[in-house]
């Protein structure tokens, strides 16, 4: 049993607040303030007071962003609404007039009718399954086209640099391409060709910082781009083939491409 | 986009931005955008960089909405926390330091937030009754995610005084609120 207002005065709330205590403090806090509803209630006086300090600040940003932002997000209808509206189309379009003669005895029209019935059938299987392959078509498309779209934003960032890594002598027709914001820090690489690697083996990107090579994680052959790990500085990007997960250091011997960075 | 979003209580909008629901999204956006532009304007030097800051931190609300529990705190608190986190990594790599106080002045606009009862008139002038050092302390420490030895440091002063008066300013503000 711990003595609660001695524990609120203590000031451990406003620290925990902060974020100014030990991970062991922390845990202790959220516990205690699951036991005690004191302690829960001066945590939220305290966090609604932070919070009104905040809005006492606020500032409005460019309306500009906000877009900007929403872009930037996959949301729900994104995809789910062109399906919906694709399927209705497709069926709408695809239902078939079969012509029937009015003047057929009672035997011929029953297997008229079972025909159209299995002709039917067949026809919305087939739509169906027709609608459905549009529909991962367009989602297929409409990632494609966020990607690209993601692409185009990244070239218009003045911080962001392409560095082509180009293949040396043991393949020299591989190449790589890294994308590097020395700004954000953010590095991204698309495969534009490397030989596909054994399934024990992976291709690892490093940074040259100081003639040092400082690991960026390691990637699989796709020419999408994918987020590597961060570097503020880099003089040359280099790729090498290294065991699965990657190594600590590179083996220079398992060297593919290389590019420098300009300026 | 351009439709008046109905009013939403906390758990709707949570359960509406976990069905990554668009309108949803730009509801949060227009109340909370304001509150944490100020925060990290004040943490980082240039309007841009703050504007850099701000997409990344929605980006990560977004990615991250899933995971805030509403038991353990309130929503605010939460994102201020991956603001402040966002800060954080942004100012230890590129070793900056906190904008002083004075040179950050910044029109105040009002406009609706998602609590009602808070006018930022009324609000910015009970926090003009604390004092510019207590300002400076909160600022540091609650949005810039300074550590109490940073911030003595950065003040020069001695550490147990920055604690001290880092809890002062907030039990300051917390009676001007009138909490």
């Amino acid at each position: 049993m711990i003595n609660v207002k001695e524990y609120i005065e203590s000031g451990i709330l406003e620290d925990f607040l902060s974020g100014n205590v030990s991970e062991q403090e922390r845990r202790e806090v959220e516990c205690l303030s699951k036991i005690y509803p004191e302690i829960r209630t001066e945590l939220d006086i305290l966090s609604d007071t932070i919070e009104r300090y905040a809005f006492a600040n606020k500032v409005t940003p460019p309306a500009a962003l906000k877009s900007k932002i929403m872009a930037q997000l996959a949301f729900a209808d994104d995809v789910v609404d062109t399906k919906v509206e694709d399927a209705t189309e497709e069926e709408e379009d695809s239902v078939p007039v079969l012509p029937l003669n009015s003047r057929s005895n009672s035997f011929q029209w029953g297997w008229v009718a079972a025909a159209s019935v299995a002709a039917l059938i067949g026809t919305v299987v087939y739509f169906n399954a027709r609608v459905e392959t549009l529909s991962t078509t367009v989602a297929q498309q409409q990632t494609e086209i966020k990607t690209q779209t993601e692409q185009i934003a990244q070239l218009n960032d003045a911080n962001n640099q392409f560095v082509t890594l180009k293949g040396v002598e043991k393949s020299p027709n591989s190449s790589v391409r890294v994308l590097w914001n020395s700004k954000t820090q953010e590095v991204q690489l698309s495969v534009l060709s490397l030989p596909e690697p054994s399934s024990d083996k992976q291709y690892q990107l490093w940074a040259l910082v100081g003639g040092k090579p400082v690991d960026l994680g390691v990637f699989d052959v796709t020419t999408a781009f994918q987020k590597m790990k961060t570097t503020g500085q880099a003089e040359a990007f280099a790729v090498t083939l290294e065991k699965k997960g990657g190594n600590p250091t590179p083996h220079l011997e398992e060297l593919y491409v290389m590019g420098k960075v300009a300026g | 986009m351009g439709l008046k979003t109905p009013k939403l209580n906390e758990s709707e909008l949570l359960e509406l931005l976990r069905r990554q629901d668009r309108r949803a999204f730009s509801y949060l956006y227009d109340n909370y955008s304001e509150a944490l532009y100020g925060v990290v304007l004040k943490v980082v030097r240039t309007e841009e960089t703050a504007q850099d800051l701000l997409q990344e931190i929605f980006v990560k609300i977004w990615k991250n909405i899933a995971q805030y529990d509403s038991s353990k705190g309130r929503l605010f608190t939460w994102m201020l926390n991956i603001a402040r986190n966002t800060s954080i990594d942004y100012l230890r790599v590129n070793r900056l330091e906190i904008q002083d106080i004075d040179t950050a002045v910044y029109t105040v606009e009002q406009s609706q937030t998602i609590y009602e009862e808070i006018n930022s008139n009324e609000l910015k002038e009970v926090v003009s009754q604390l004092k510019p050092e207590q300002q400076t302390l909160i600022e540091m420490v609650y949005w810039g995610g300074y550590t109490h030895e940073e911030a003595a440091q950065r003040l020069d002063m001695p550490l147990g005084t920055v604690k001290t008066r880092v809890r002062s300013a907030l039990r300051d503000l917390r009676k001007f609120f009138g909490a």
